[in-house]
């Protein structure tokens, strides 16, 4: 399998924190959602499951010694969500099913 | 002292004795004292609040003599009665005399630590300064608050986090963003510490200095249990 392009982001410490300033935030959640999409297609998983993902290197960059928090990763997949991107399977939100293209899309 | 043919244990009771009798009276003497004092004030806090509200009537005509004349008498008994007070004339002659001389005394410290000084270490050098007749911190804070209004070269300002600052006016806020990012893009990132150490400031000056970065978009911050650091924003500024 090729090695994974991991995104420039993925290599910047402040990547791993939520940011406090809305505007900063905005483009950071952009990044995340599209890293979240793009590693999914490249290791072909539609589904994730939040505890797993929490220790794979996609939330944590060992390298770096940064996770992102599981309050994050939840911003993150709430925003996937509202994109259409991604269908949670149970009520309690542990494990959902990534869709690379819309309903729309497709 | 008592006389030596008093020797003995009942001498030293019998002395003991007289020692404690003379504290009890001391002490309810200035108890008493007290009170009459106090008595005395009650007058004063009714009599003031009697002019209080006949100075209500005549609302709305701010700075006249007579309310200036009227809280000069209020502070000088510690009254502080804000609510009534802040109807009747901008803040007080005592405070407004207090905000030019502080200004005076500060310009040139402040200028020197690099345009802004946190209100404790105000607090701590004006009083150190003054030795005698020291401020309250109530009465710093009412005549930092003053200085805009009256154009004088130092300002109050309160950062988000709630610490006051003094500040000179000439002091530009875009300079400082723009400097401490520079600051920050040099080294890589930094911590608050790190940049209080470069510059010379107090961590907490820094401290807001980044934060007030990060809040015009200058930085972004990597929170970690070793603290908090700033990097450059390139969220902003790559692609």
């Amino acid at each position: 399998m090729v090695d994974f392009d991991w995104p420039w982001q993925y290599k910047f410490p402040p990547f791993f924190t939520i940011q406090p300033n809305i505007e900063t935030f905005k483009k950071q959640l952009e990044a995340w959602c599209s890293l979240v999409l793009d590693y999914q297609r490249h290791i072909k998983q539609y589904t994730l499951d939040v505890t797993e993902a929490q220790n794979s290197e996609l939330f944590y960059n060992k390298q770096l010694n940064r996770r992102l928090s599981l309050e994050a990763i939840y911003v993150v997949l709430d925003e996937l969500k509202r994109r259409g991107n991604l269908e949670w399977k149970d009520k309690s939100k542990k494990s959902c099913t990534l869709i690379w293209r819309t309903p729309a899309e497709w | 002292l008592l006389p030596r043919q008093r020797a003995g244990i009942m001498g030293i009771e019998r002395s003991i004795q007289q020692r404690n009798k003379e504290t009890n009276k001391n002490i309810s003497q200035a108890f008493q004292d007290l009170r009459n004092l106090m008595e005395k004030a009650k007058e004063m806090v009714t009599l003031s609040k009697t002019i209080a509200t006949k100075i209500k009537d005549k609302q709305g005509e701010i700075t006249e003599d007579e309310t200036v004349k009227f809280k000069s008498y209020l502070l000088s008994m510690g009254i502080p009665n804000p609510v009534t007070k802040e109807t009747h004339g901008t803040g007080d002659k005592y405070y407004s005399e207090l905000a030019k001389e502080l200004s005076s005394v500060l310009a040139k410290q402040i200028q020197e630590t690099g345009g802004m000084m946190t209100l404790t270490d105000v607090y701590c050098r004006v009083n150190r300064a003054r030795g005698m007749e020291l401020l309250s911190p109530e009465d710093l804070l009412h005549a930092c608050q003053l200085m805009e209004m009256l154009r004088l070269p130092l300002r109050l300002r309160t950062f988000d986090s709630g610490v006051s600052v003094l500040q000179t006016q000439s002091q530009n806020e875009e300079e400082i963003v723009t400097q401490t990012s520079q600051l920050v893009q040099d080294k890589g990132a930094m911590t608050a510490e790190q940049l209080a150490q470069r510059l010379g400031l107090p961590v907490v000056l820094a401290r807001e200095r980044l934060l007030l970065t990060e809040k015009l978009g200058g930085l972004c911050r990597d929170e970690t249990i070793e603290g908090l650091k700033f990097y450059p924003n390139l969220f902003l500024t790559q692609a």
